[in-house]
């Protein structure tokens, strides 16, 4: 058995603390996938690229600037205001459509932004210095770990939390649940259902570049991660049951575990082993693990 | 509707002289050309079956696709079966492997259903991808021997022309059925084909089968031409390929995916040579193509006629 190798245990937590922190940005993603499935009814196959921009911009951002923490929370606002648009001049026309149509037109998106990507920044890699104030490591258990990690980690719930306290304790939340549900009773209410439609989709679009932003001092930049980001996104928002916040934490935890462990393990098959966790949750419970049986997109 | 009601075969029969006709006069660039695009129409017909005629929406059919190459592929450099009872074999253990997928995932609707054909084809792809020992990982399989008759690039175009277009008469048959219209009713109205007593399930499953099959057959075939294959077939972005072809041709005629797949494999061999930013290009085309025409070129084609035939 020359392929399974067996580690100790500061290799296991460094392990999962790695896993969990590829968890947390991939929740943040995910999330706004899954608020833009639930609410806006759209499949967008566009949201990787979304991160890849916000991962992008955040890079040029940060050098020209000179700030890390402006350029995170600039890069985002530019990502959202940048899908507001695409929402507002495309895929505005084609709620109604079927699955088929909105998977076709996000992504002609995809193939647009990949190669504007690759105009604007070329396809080299890229990489950012994790900024100074959380440069550091701490040790946990013998590993060496890094601060920035750790700031991902608390970010990660954070997000979660500030968003169920959004959809759940406030007006405008109450709104868009009730878009959710039933977008004509909502407009006979008086309320412009097509601008609240707009804004949540710029809110899943600040997510997606969050996520990039995020990512930026952690990765080499390439102009390939829009393609794995997106399938992994798609994989922990059905394993956790469409359209659902907590839902979307559960599943990029056991996603971004499975896969960090599937590497240390067995390398060869970390590939997969997040499609037989996909495939076992549909299989089993097709509506997801936080997901409710009877929602209308889980038929 | 002369053209549906008549008899098709001496249609096809001309399509095929015609097309060995060509061969004679094309260069050798063309003629790879030409037999990989009959290949893509195989395979976007296929996927069509179950995408127009009953509304499932796969995101896993490169699995069937890569499934019939390598089982050619593994069969003629592993073993010493004929060659053309590989050939054979190939189609039905796709259609088999489909089989066992579609009992799986016709359990579900829409969106789920696409991602459980993806989970499964990627598990494939997996499987392909690094297991070197057997499939030769992501270096695939080259140098794949093929039978001597169909050896030079001329015999090969004739011997793809002829299954293609075979497959194509076949395919043509089995959607005027009987069979195919009840998978139509389920795609348009679930409930009602439920209380008539149909139990569709079983139906799905069988033409889940059937496409598998024939895009097994298109992958046979494209090993055929290449005499490589590689675990990229079975990746999810060559899945998407026959999606965009169906609707890009459109996917409400049986002939709309033939357009889809010839205009997209003639661009993606095309638009490379020209710029590297192919992609770019791609998308511009296709964004237009959704917003506008809902109902791919066939569909656009056949409004303007009807309503000139209506003046």
């Amino acid at each position: 058995m020359d392929f399974i190798t067996v580690p100790d245990i500061s290799v296991l937590v460094l392990q999962l603390m790695n896993g969990l922190t590829r968890a947390m940005i991939l929740f943040i993603i995910a999330s706004g996938l899954t608020l833009i499935l639930g609410t806006c009814g759209i499949v967008n196959f566009f949201h990787g690229s979304l991160y890849m921009l916000g991962a992008y911009l955040c890079y040029s951002l940060a050098l020209f600037l000179g700030n890390y923490w402006a350029a995170l929370v600039l890069a985002p606002i530019a990502v959202a205001f940048l899908g507001g648009f695409i929402e507002v001049a495309l895929l505005r026309r084609i709620y109604k459509a079927d699955l088929l149509m909105q998977l076709l037109l996000t992504f002609a998106l995809v193939l647009v932004a990949s190669d504007v990507v690759r105009l604007v920044w070329g396809p080299a890699y890229k990489m950012l210095e994790a900024p100074s104030i959380v440069a550091g490591s701490i040790s946990i258990l013998g590993a060496q770990w890094p601060n920035f990690a750790g700031f991902i980690l608390g970010l990660g719930p954070a997000v979660a939390l500030g968003l169920w306290f959004f959809l759940y304790k406030t007006r405008a939340g109450r709104i868009v649940r009730a878009i959710a549900l039933d977008e004509e009773i909502v407009s006979i209410l008086g309320i412009d259902v097509r601008r609240v439609l707009t804004l949540v989709f710029m809110l899943g679009c600040l997510l997606a570049g969050f996520g990039g932003a995020l990512q930026a001092p952690l990765v080499a930049l390439n102009i390939t991660m829009d393609s794995s980001v997106i399938v992994e996104s798609f994989i922990v928002v059905v394993v956790g049951g469409l359209g659902s916040i907590w839902g979307a934490l559960l599943g990029a935890v056991i996603i971004g575990v499975t896969h960090s462990f599937g590497i240390m393990i067995m390398p060869r098959v970390a590939l997969v082993s997040i499609f037989v966790v996909m495939g076992i949750v549909l299989i089993v419970r097709p509506w997801g693990l936080m997901g409710t049986p009877l929602s209308k997109l889980a038929r | 509707m002369t053209l549906v009601s008549t008899r098709r075969w001496p249609w096809a029969a001309a399509v095929v002289i015609i097309l060995i006709g060509l061969s004679f006069f094309l260069p050798l660039f063309y003629i790879h050309l030409a037999a990989t695009m009959l290949c893509m129409v195989l395979f976007a017909i296929s996927y069509n079956l179950i995408l127009g005629y009953s509304g499932m929406v796969s995101f896993g059919h490169g699995m069937f696709l890569g499934i019939g190459g390598y089982v050619y592929a593994l069969l003629a450099t592993k073993t010493s079966v004929p060659m053309w009872l590989s050939l054979a074999a190939a189609p039905f253990v796709a259609g088999i492997s489909a089989a066992i997928v579609g009992w799986f995932c016709t359990r579900l609707r829409g969106i789920l259903f696409a991602m459980l054909t993806l989970a499964f084809s990627m598990m494939v792809y997996s499987l392909a991808h690094q297991w070197y020992g057997f499939t030769g990982g992501d270096d695939g399989i080259v140098g794949i021997p093929v039978p001597k008759v169909i050896a030079s690039e001329q015999s090969y175009f004739c011997f793809v022309a002829l299954v293609t277009m075979s497959a194509l008469l076949v395919l043509l048959r089995l959607t005027r059925s009987p069979f195919a219209a009840t998978l139509t009713g389920s795609r348009e109205n679930i409930e009602r084909m439920g209380f008539i007593g149909i139990e569709l399930r079983r139906y799905e499953i069988v033409m889940f089968a059937i496409s598998g099959f024939f895009s097994g057959l298109a992958g046979v075939l494209l090993s055929l031409i290449n005499r490589q294959i590689f675990p990229a077939w079975m990746h999810w972005s060559t899945s998407a390929e026959p999606i965009i072809m169906c609707m890009l041709g459109g996917s409400g005629t049986f002939f709309g995916p033939v357009i889809g797949a010839v205009v997209m494999t003639g661009l993606k061999y095309w638009l490379p040579t020209y710029t590297i930013y192919w992609q770019l290009v791609l998308g511009i085309i296709l964004l237009p193509l959704v917003l506008f025409f809902r109902r791919g070129i066939s569909g656009f084609v056949m409004n303007s006629v009807m309503s000139r035939a209506r003046k």
